[in-house]
């Protein structure tokens, strides 16, 4: 990913900070990193990279900082609430990824090339339900931004589509 | 309790494959979980008995079971255990969970599963030189089987669950031990492993504590588990490992050009004391080993192969002295059994 900063180096420095009780993150190359004054964030070549098994707990630790209101949820399965998960370092049970899916979403993002699987799958139905999901997000945006431009004919047709996959969805349950 | 492949050599020692004289060996390992137990943090015993009964059910009926030899950490002593470890078929993650833990090894030793480690399931292929398409095409075989019977925890989105999400998505963790003492020795090697690291690879010395290198053995591997397939996350290593055997075999060529009767005096030493020495200390041994090693693959040794060097890297460690001693040694006895086991790979040839 590239800098935030110069947008044009290559980020190697990651770092959150907790600013007014929110976690705000930062990617930045070396560069720009050293301007602001991160004399610590200096890429050492006997250090090891940012992410390695190692320093996963660590990591998970600060990624999965959450000052707000889902601090207390507990997976219903295994029981884990996020303090746990910081504690071992660990998730408890493939339940916690759905009930934690938000904060699993962001750490993926910052510590994976991404939060979206590509690879093997194994249950076909689960795909199809859940990209029908995702679909019927995406036409409900377009639906209400095109009632905000007043293009009611393309409202009323997105409207339609949604109606039927949500019609295949039920069915599918 | 009799260890397998204790008298066999396991298959990916061999030193064979394609680029043998760089990379010792390629390995690619799947974690899964089962779905309906918890996690390794949160699981109880019970569950991972049934794991365990279940699991090798499914190798039963699937015939795979006969093949292979199945092991309970908690019936070996600790030096057998460190065993399984120096021949990379265990992690010490596994044996720190002896109670529950168990490994199915086959034959060759090609193919292994831990059960009870920090996932339900880590299946495994490890083989000799650059062959991450045999990797892969075991390790996906035994997991077809297993998925094929029993489910594995998998989320739309996130693909296959992992206790921790340094694994999750594809679960796959493939990796290659490559021997760089070219790059080391022209000093390149801090700029290669940072331009490793900024590519979604990490690297780590097999030899060694902590962050020591020992032997100028390294392990690369992928760093990122998600948003990219199996493939390519492996051409992804196998593309970088390809590069690396060029610099490396250049910067051999570079060091024999200009400074050959360094590097031939190096390698003739090494040479001189692992054929005579009376005692040699583990550290000891895996500078001189690498040391004939490139020797050896520049073929200026000829007595010994490459292949032999790599079962000597294997046999001179501290539990496969004990293993074929039948017992626990002091480090003094150590020392001195290293010693002769190197110095049989001399008498035998």
């Amino acid at each position: 990913m590239k800098c935030e900063n110069c947008k044009k180096n290559d980020a190697t420095i990651h770092f959150t900070q907790v600013k007014d009780g929110k976690v705000v993150s930062y990617n930045l190359c070396q560069e720009c990193a050293e301007k602001f004054g991160m004399k610590a964030a200096k890429f050492d070549s006997k250090q090891q990279p940012a992410f390695t098994p190692d320093a996963k707990s660590e990591v998970l630790s600060e990624l999965l900082q959450s000052k707000g209101p889902d601090d207390n949820d507990k997976c219903p399965a295994c029981h884990s609430t996020l303090d746990d998960i910081k504690t071992n370092g660990r998730l408890g049970c493939g339940q916690c990824y759905f009930t934690f899916e938000n904060q699993i979403d962001v750490l993926l993002r910052r510590i994976q090339a991404s939060s979206f699987h590509v690879g093997r799958r194994t249950s076909k139905l689960d795909d199809r339900v859940y990209n029908d999901q995702v679909t019927i997000r995406k036409l409900k945006k377009k639906l209400s931004d095109a009632v905000k431009k007043e293009d009611y004919e393309k409202a009323a047709r997105l409207r339609d589509e949604i109606i039927s996959i949500e019609k295949r969805l039920e069915v599918s349950k | 309790m009799a260890l397998p492949i204790k008298d066999n050599v396991p298959g990916w020692l061999e030193g064979s494959g394609e680029h043998a004289d760089v990379i010792l060996s390629s390995r690619i390992r799947l974690a899964r979980n089962l779905k309906g137990y918890p996690f390794s943090s949160k699981i109880r015993s019970e569950d991972e008995q049934q794991i365990r009964e279940e699991v090798l059910k499914v190798l039963e009926r699937e015939k795979i079971l006969p093949s292979m030899t199945q092991i309970d950490l908690k019936r070996l002593t600790p030096y057998e255990c460190n065993y399984l470890l120096e021949e990379h078929l265990i992690s010490k993650d596994l044996l720190s969970r002896r109670k529950a833990a168990a490994v199915v090894i086959d034959r060759s030793g090609q193919i292994s599963m831990m059960i009870n480690e920090e996932d339900h399931l880590r299946i495994q292929s490890i083989f000799s030189g650059f062959n991450l398409e045999s990797c892969w095409r075991e390790t996906e075989k035994l997991e077809n089987i297993i998925g094929g019977n029993l489910e594995y925890e998998f989320h739309p989105k996130f693909g296959y669950l992992t206790a921790c999400p340094t694994n999750t998505g594809t679960g796959l963790r493939a990796s290659v031990l490559i021997h760089l003492p070219g790059l080391v020795l022209t000093k390149e090697i801090q700029k290669v492993l940072r331009g490793i690291s900024q590519i979604g690879l990490t690297f780590r010395g097999i030899y060694g504590e902590g962050s020591e290198v020992l032997g100028n053995f390294f392990q690369i591997s992928n760093q990122i588990t998600i948003g990219k397939s199996e493939n390519e996350l492996i051409e992804h290593l196998a593309r970088i490992t390809d590069q690396l055997i060029e610099h490396e075999k250049n910067a051999r060529a570079i060091l024999f050009k200009d400074a050959g009767h360094y590097i031939q005096d190096k390698v003739w030493r090494a040479y001189g004391i692992l054929e005579h020495a009376r005692t040699i200390t583990s550290e000891e041994v895996m500078n001189l080993l690498s040391a004939v090693r490139l020797g050896a693959s520049m073929k200026l040794i000829k007595r010994l192969s490459v292949s032999n060097i790599n079962r000597m890297l294997i046999y001179s460690q501290d539990a496969h002295l004990e293993v074929a001693a039948g017992k626990s040694l002091n480090s003094t006895e150590k020392d001195i059994n290293r010693a002769m086991v190197i110095r049989s790979f001399f008498e035998n040839n």
